[in-house]
């Protein structure tokens, strides 16, 4: 949950827009993306896709953006498209923020420790795996934390049971569940052969039975 | 019981078209791990139920898994040996309509190395070419 050092990125201004100026951009190893927030007007800028790359597989949630010009930017990073089946970056917004001012986050909750209840033949599900906070960006975590090691069958961790650093607090309600052990599901697989078996032989004889019919029809023609 | 609707609102279905690329459930929504369609195609509910007994035996029904599609259309076929005409033939069986970057199958609550075994023998199974996925990669 520590908070690393800012990475800053460098940007260019983008002057062309759209669909098609984009699609020229990330051929071009570029990344496009947007910056709002403070009422301003949304600047359109572009990245270097290398760079972004590098960034993104860090669990960062605030950048430094560094333009051609003047002072540097302080963004948070609001949300990454990615292409479906390659996985490139197609698109990044960043919301500028002040680093006093209370703002909403989404990070990543990590669950650390095998707990006692998989080991008793329970099945771990994890419900939620980001959680929404409020902070300021100088105490935004890079993740949160949770220790599910206790956790026996039919045990949760709710979001009243995690524990924040100083000055974050949870958008989220408090009753939700984040991961829970549950007991493992039988399954009845030879049944489902059984009835499979009798559903195809149903099946084969109306099919014959038409053939049949249509073929004695063609006869008496 | 195979997979197939319950009930349908007509018997017999057209073609219709699969172009494009699977613009919802895409993602990995529910797992940590999924097996997502590169082909598009007809998936029939046999391939899909033979999938889904690899993924369940080879994780020794430790973990969960999700099926993210459904056999919702049916495909006719005529008799053999009969000649054309007379109506369109009758329903064959049930497959699902997948376009590139559908995820197919999800997977949690076991290694990454358990579920990369169990999908690609759950790929092996299926028409079409898939890639494993893993949350957060």
């Amino acid at each position: 949950m520590t908070n690393k050092k800012t990475p800053v990125l460098e940007m260019e201004a983008r002057t062309k827009c759209g669909s098609a100026a984009s699609r020229r951009d990330r051929k071009t190893g570029k990344v496009p993306a947007i910056i709002y927030g403070h009422g301003a007007d949304p600047k359109h800028i572009l990245l270097d896709k290398k760079a972004w790359t590098l960034v993104s597989r860090q669990d960062v949630q605030i950048v430094e953006l560094k333009p051609n010009s003047g002072k540097n930017l302080n963004v948070l990073i609001k949300s990454v498209q990615l292409d479906f089946l390659t996985g490139a970056p197609k698109h990044v917004d960043f919301l500028e923020v002040k680093m006093d001012e209370i703002i909403t986050a989404s990070i990543p909750i990590h669950v650390s420790g095998t707990p006692i209840g998989v080991t008793q033949g329970g099945v771990l599900e994890q419900q939620i795996h980001e959680i929404e906070i409020s902070c300021t960006p100088l105490t935004l975590p890079e993740f949160i934390d949770v220790d599910i090691s206790e956790l026996e069958i039919g045990d949760s961790i709710h979001v009243t049971d995690l524990t924040f650093p100083e000055g974050v607090t949870s958008v989220l309600e408090t009753d939700q569940t984040v991961v829970q052990v549950a007991m493992p599901k039988a399954e009845e697989e030879p049944e489902v052969a059984e009835e499979e078996g009798v559903e195809g032989e149903g099946d084969k004889a109306d099919g014959d039975s038409e053939e049949t019919e249509e073929e004695n029809k063609e006869d008496s023609e | 019981m195979p997979l197939m609707p319950k009930r349908v609102k007509h018997r017999k279905v057209q073609r219709g078209s699969i172009a494009g690329l699977a613009m919802k459930n895409n993602k990995l929504d529910f797992g940590d791990y999924g097996l997502q369609a590169l082909d598009r195609g007809y998936v029939p509910n046999n391939q899909i139920e033979a999938a889904r007994v690899a993924i369940t035996r080879h994780m020794k029904r430790r973990g969960k898994v999700w099926i993210r599609l459904f056999p919702d259309k049916p495909i006719t076929k005529k008799p053999l040996e009969t000649r054309m005409g007379k109506g369109k033939g009758n329903t064959e069986g049930w497959v699902a309509r997948v376009k590139p970057g559908r995820v197919l199958f999800e997977a949690s609550g076991c290694a990454e190395s358990v579920a990369r075994e169990a999908m690609a023998l759950a790929a092996a199974k299926l028409a079409i070419r898939c890639k494993f996925l893993v949350r957060g990669s």
